[in-house]
């Protein structure tokens, strides 16, 4: 398995911009819920969204993110 | 050792409830007034139920879509599963109806009441009492409790202390229950116990 990025220095908070890179696209998005240390390993948790749609709001590893600078 | 989010519900949400219960006694006695101060609480104990019980659903699906997804072979496909698993779910915007319950978890593709119905008895007593609750919940966010009365949508007709300690005490094994089945399904597909 390929291994996981780095998790980021800082956690991630409400309203930071962040991307999701998957096999080679990368998808823009806000955080809007910090979730917690949810992950298997207690790391981090976020709920996402793309773009202006409730409905595209899902939840990711905050280590498979990468914060974009304001 | 229990998910994450079931010692959530036996810490933090317990001791949310106990703060309740501590705050009826505090206004005991037999002055004018205390009946409906009293009432006041139980509205406040229901809601406060609901949104922990909602809470508690939406961090146990949270930690079984990431255990699953850490099953996966390459990291592309961990993050393909867990957005598919938790993209629009029911439990991110409504409350913890044992149908929004359901239809999240059969993402992971089992009927999650039929496990939590064998492994405990009364199972479908338990959720008649959280659908009550959601409903009085409801009643009470919206400030139709009269209304929906007329309507004969709420069971039981009224709440008391003894109504909010029976829910509270059927979500304890609801929860436990639906913990247990959330491991038991990563164990069907082929990964580890996760807790």
């Amino acid at each position: 398995m390929r291994d996981a990025p780095a998790a980021a220095a800082e956690p991630l908070k409400v309203g930071d911009k962040v991307v999701l890179r998957i096999a080679g696209s990368a998808r823009y998005g806000v955080v809007v819920e910090d979730r917690g240390p949810l992950a298997a390993n207690g790391s981090q948790m976020v709920a996402i969204q793309i773009g202006d749609h409730e409905d595209r709001r899902f939840e990711m590893r905050a280590e498979y993110l990468e914060r974009v600078p304001a | 050792m229990p998910s994450r989010a079931l010692v959530d519900w036996r810490t933090d949400a317990c001791a949310a409830f106990d703060e309740i219960e501590h705050a009826h006694r505090a206004v005991g006695g037999t002055r004018p007034g205390r009946r409906f101060v009293t009432q006041q609480l139980n509205y406040a104990y229901v809601t406060l139920l609901a949104a922990r019980f909602q809470g508690f659903a939406r961090a146990l699906h949270s930690q079984t879509a990431d255990e699953i997804a850490l099953g996966a072979h390459n990291l592309d496909y961990q993050l393909l599963l867990l957005e598919s698993l938790t993209s629009s779910r029911l439990l991110d915007r409504r409350n913890a109806h044992p149908a929004s319950i359901a239809t999240d978890f059969e993402r992971f593709g089992i009927d999650v009441w039929s496990k939590v119905d064998a492994m405990r008895k009364d199972g479908d007593e338990r959720r008649k009492k959280l659908e009550a609750l959601i409903m009085w919940r409801n009643a009470i966010s919206h400030h139709d409790i009269d209304a929906k009365l007329s309507k004969g949508a709420l069971d039981p007709l009224s709440i008391n202390l003894d109504t909010c300690r029976s829910w509270r005490s059927a979500l304890g094994v609801l929860a436990a229950c639906l913990d247990r089945a959330a491991a038991d399904r990563c164990e069907e597909l082929g990964l580890a116990r996760p807790w």
